[in-house]
């Protein structure tokens, strides 16, 4: 007869090995772990969890997090904010490193998600209808989707849907990074930001 | 260039942890089975970043889970250590330390790999003509494995779409990705092919004395651009429920004094063309990076063809540093390497 761990641990490894990026070595090691942390330590990781779900909500709006209980998000209920311009991003963790640069002052729409098909993503399963009717009054569509394969087909889906509103849709540039040596940059990315150059 | 040293563990059957290697033609002898395509195969991994003969799994040694070379290769810049490691249906690769895509290593340091199996190319699928051209390519341009490797993934997002049956607007944009990428795979393999064939039709002509060899890429699109081609079949992909042109499915064509050499070669042409290719293969490499890349000949005994056997010999001795594998040393070998169920032997030059 072999060993096995009590079945309130089995539990806790079952779930923590449903978190992405988490094996079942990682889970076990978590549970033990946890296990020998003091008890109001673990209420407190507990309380957290169950605050993020209860607590949170997608903004009605531009489908952000934001705080259950509040009309819209932090972004959308800001009067500051240019209304005639709409970023486009896949996460709300894109929307905050956009943020975080300081240069966009306009509204966002997270997709949360990209086309793809192989993994049953579809349009209906990103916030992609919810696109048109926030169309009137803008003056410009950024589409800041990622440039991996699925973040360019959906940037190129969104780009056909908007074309008969006649709102402006341009795509983020692709090129160097700030800083970097042009001899340390791969030739695809040196490549395209070669064909994309602008005049100075 | 020269292979300097190799250091292995768990590649398949090899078992002595580092080999060094001398300079010229070196031979590799041992009875069958004894690790000799092994060597050389490490030999082709470390030089080039990539595996030969297919699956990762197949490159570690039975009941392991992971494989590693390395190999210090000496080039007219200085000395590069280039690392892989294997396991778990993964690659890593590291060139002087620092982590490193595979195309990094082709920047550096390339080989060339000579085998019997090589007349496959002829007589073998269209998939093993690609396989060689996209090879050859991966070696040459950095920029073009990227971008097969992206060609790859958005056809097979785009197949997904054909098999589930969804026809409509959601698979204009893989469509166009499809057309964007796929255009640019085939004008990349047809700028290969044109570099390519001269050298062929060169070495063919030189190893069997006449008949002109032709290369030259054939496409499923073919007087079409990609984009009609595709509108064009846009009934039959839907029936199939999966993408029928494209450069995933084109060939390189050989013909033989206008005769097509897969359908209708002799085995000795068809070998005496997969020779030629692979030398014209040495040629741009050693063109690309102004010096020779190692040149790694598998089991040259098996050539049993006098003037194709000669023909390797001379290519051997005319280059810095050749492996050259068998049940017996070639007869110009300065050293020798003695193979034994998996152990290496470098014999002293005086005794080879």
């Amino acid at each position: 007869m072999s060993v096995r761990f009590p079945s309130a641990l089995l539990t806790l490894i079952r779930e923590l090995g449903r978190l992405p990026g988490i094996g079942p070595k990682s889970a076990q090691r978590l549970a033990f772990y946890l296990f020998n942390r003091p008890e109001e330590e673990v209420r407190d990781l507990a309380e957290a969890l169950i605050g993020a779900k209860t607590g949170l909500a997608r903004c009605p709006v531009c489908f952000n997090v934001m705080s259950v209980g509040q009309e819209c998000c932090a972004v959308c209920s800001d009067p500051r904010r240019d209304r005639g311009l709409l970023c486009v991003v896949e996460q709300p963790a894109d929307l905050l490193a956009i943020e975080r640069s300081g240069e966009f002052a306009g509204l966002y729409h997270v997709l949360h998600g990209a086309l793809s098909p192989m993994n049953g993503v579809g349009p209906e399963q990103l916030t992609i209808d919810a696109l048109g009717p926030r169309l009137a009054g803008l003056r410009e569509v950024v589409l800041a989707t990622s440039t991996t394969v699925e973040g360019e087909a959906t940037a190129h889906y969104i780009a056909r849907l908007l074309a008969p509103a006649g709102v402006s849709v341009s795509r983020i540039a692709y090129g160097l990074p700030v800083g970097g040596d042009l001899e340390y940059a791969d030739e695809v990315t040196l490549g395209r930001a070669i064909s994309n150059r602008r005049p100075v | 260039m020269r292979l300097v040293s190799l250091t292995q563990l768990n590649f398949r059957n090899l078992r002595t942890p580092r080999i060094d290697f001398p300079s010229g033609v070196v031979a590799v002898v041992g009875r069958n089975a004894a690790g000799k395509s092994n060597l050389l195969a490490a030999a082709h991994l470390a030089c080039t970043g990539e595996a030969v003969g297919g699956k990762l799994a197949r490159q570690v040694r039975l009941g392991e889970e992971e494989a590693y070379v390395a190999a210090e290769i000496e080039h007219d810049e200085g000395v590069s250590r280039v690392e892989v490691g294997l396991g778990a249906g993964k690659k890593v690769v590291r060139v002087d330390g620092q982590a490193a895509k595979v195309g990094d290593v082709a920047r550096v340091v390339s080989a060339v790999l000579l085998t019997p199996e090589d007349s496959d190319l002829v007589h073998g699928p269209p998939s093993a003509r690609r396989g060689y051209l996209d090879g050859l390519l991966a070696k040459l341009s950095l920029r073009y494995a990227l971008l097969h490797r992206e060609y790859s993934r958005v056809l097979e997002q785009r197949n997904a779409l054909l098999r589930a049956g969804r026809f409509g607007a959601e698979l204009v944009p893989w469509s166009e990705r499809f057309v964007a990428l796929g255009t640019e795979v085939c004008a990349l393999r047809e700028r290969a092919a044109v570099r390519l064939a001269p050298l062929a039709t060169e070495v063919y002509r030189e190893v069997a004395g006449a008949g002109v060899l032709a290369l030259s890429l054939s496409t499923t699109h073919g007087e079409l651009s990609l984009a009609e081609a595709l509108a064009a079949g846009a009934m039959a992909e839907r029936a199939r429920g999966q993408t029928l042109v494209g450069p995933h499915r084109d060939d390189l064509r050989l013909d033989l004094d206008g005769v097509s050499l897969p359908e209708y070669g002799s085995r000795g042409e068809a070998r005496t063309a997969a020779l030629a290719l692979r030398v014209a293969e040495y040629r741009l490499l050693s063109e690309k990076h102004h010096e020779p890349p190692v040149l790694l000949i598998d089991d040259f005994t098996a050539e049993l063809d006098a003037t194709r056997r000669a023909y390797l010999l001379a290519l051997a001795s005319a280059t810095p540093q050749a492996l050259v594998s068998g049940t017996e040393p070639p007869p110009l070998a300065e050293a020798r390497i003695e193979m034994t169920s998996g152990h290496a032997r470098l014999l002293e030059a005086g005794r080879a």
